[in-house]
């Protein structure tokens, strides 16, 4: 994982060996938390096998974009575990 | 498998991984020592290449063999089948799975009807599996279909259908027959997915599960 920042509050992360499965996932999952202004995330060419993922939180909340970065990580890995003990 | 309450992009990503990211095996690598039958070497091979094997209890084990230490093949990264007949009666012999040797008894193939060998001749190869994942080529696709669907009335407006009343009602619907798509819900989101897999000697879910999480 890449950093190119701007600034604490608002940062592209480059995800590598990652493709549209996490990109999209992720980025709707660190859409419903509390304080994120803007979060999406791109492909810029298929051959690069990496997407970029860009996260703006709202400076008045106080949390920082990794740190949105690393919940919606922990979030989606723990529905996924939800899924993973129903299912088998 | 019906999954509700999770994100329409959280689902989509497992059938992704369905698809493309579970490591299944397939046969990669061919050797023929001989080969006399009217179908060419790689004819044969691409559709040897193409078989499905059970691989659920060795995969996990396996080293690709890009990364594996040995030269060549070893034990660790791959697994040697052997086809090994000759047509000795008049008339044309046929040539199933049942027929190839495999090295690690775990990976077999799923059984099918496969090709025809002529009376006189014969066919010799040695293939040899390689681990892989879908990315790569679709031989390694381990699911016959994944069916994914949700909203079935078409609550949501996510397709707009010009004339609702031609489109044939899911088995999911909720509708009765003379209606064909629910009101519209300007904010409801979709929340309950119908997943449906047809596995190939499946691996199983929990597997698949695993892929997901990071």
């Amino acid at each position: 994982v890449k950093d190119l920042s701007q600034s604490k509050y608002d940062r592209t992360f480059r995800i590598c060996n990652e493709g549209h499965s996490l990109g999209n996932a992720l980025s709707s999952v660190i859409r419903t938390q509390n304080g994120v202004k803007f979060c999406g995330y791109a492909i810029p060419h298929p051959t690069n096998d990496f997407f970029e993922l860009k996260i703006i939180m709202d400076p008045e909340k106080g949390i920082t974009s990794k740190e949105a970065l690393v919940k919606g990580l922990q979030d989606l890995k723990e529905s996924t575990s939800l899924m993973k003990s129903k299912f088998s | 498998m019906n999954a509700s309450y999770l994100f329409c992009s959280t689902a989509n990503a497992l059938r992704r991984i369905f698809i493309a990211e579970t490591p299944t095996m397939a046969i990669d690598w061919i050797q023929f020592e001989a080969n006399s039958t009217v179908l060419f070497d790689e004819f044969l091979a691409h559709r040897i290449g193409l078989i499905p094997l059970t691989t659920d209890e060795v995969v996990d084990k396996m080293v690709y063999s890009r990364d594996c230490t040995c030269t060549d093949f070893c034990q660790d990264c791959s697994v040697e089948i052997t086809l090994d007949l000759k047509g000795t009666e008049g008339s044309t012999r046929q040539v199933t799975t049942a027929d190839m040797v495999t090295s690690d008894p775990r990976v077999v193939p799923v059984t099918s009807r496969r090709s025809d060998a002529d009376a006189g001749e014969y066919d010799e190869i040695d293939p040899i599996l390689i681990v892989k994942l879908r990315k790569e080529h679709a031989k390694w696709n381990p699911t016959v279909g994944v069916a994914f669907e949700y909203d079935p009335d078409n609550s949501l407006r996510h397709t707009l259908y010009p004339v609702p009343s031609e489109w044939p009602k899911s088995e999911y619907s909720e509708l009765e027959d003379d209606k064909y798509e629910a009101p519209f819900q300007w904010d409801a989101k979709p929340n309950k997915f119908s997943l449906m897999l047809k596995r190939v000697m499946s691996l199983s879910q929990e597997f698949q599960n695993d892929a997901l999480a990071i």
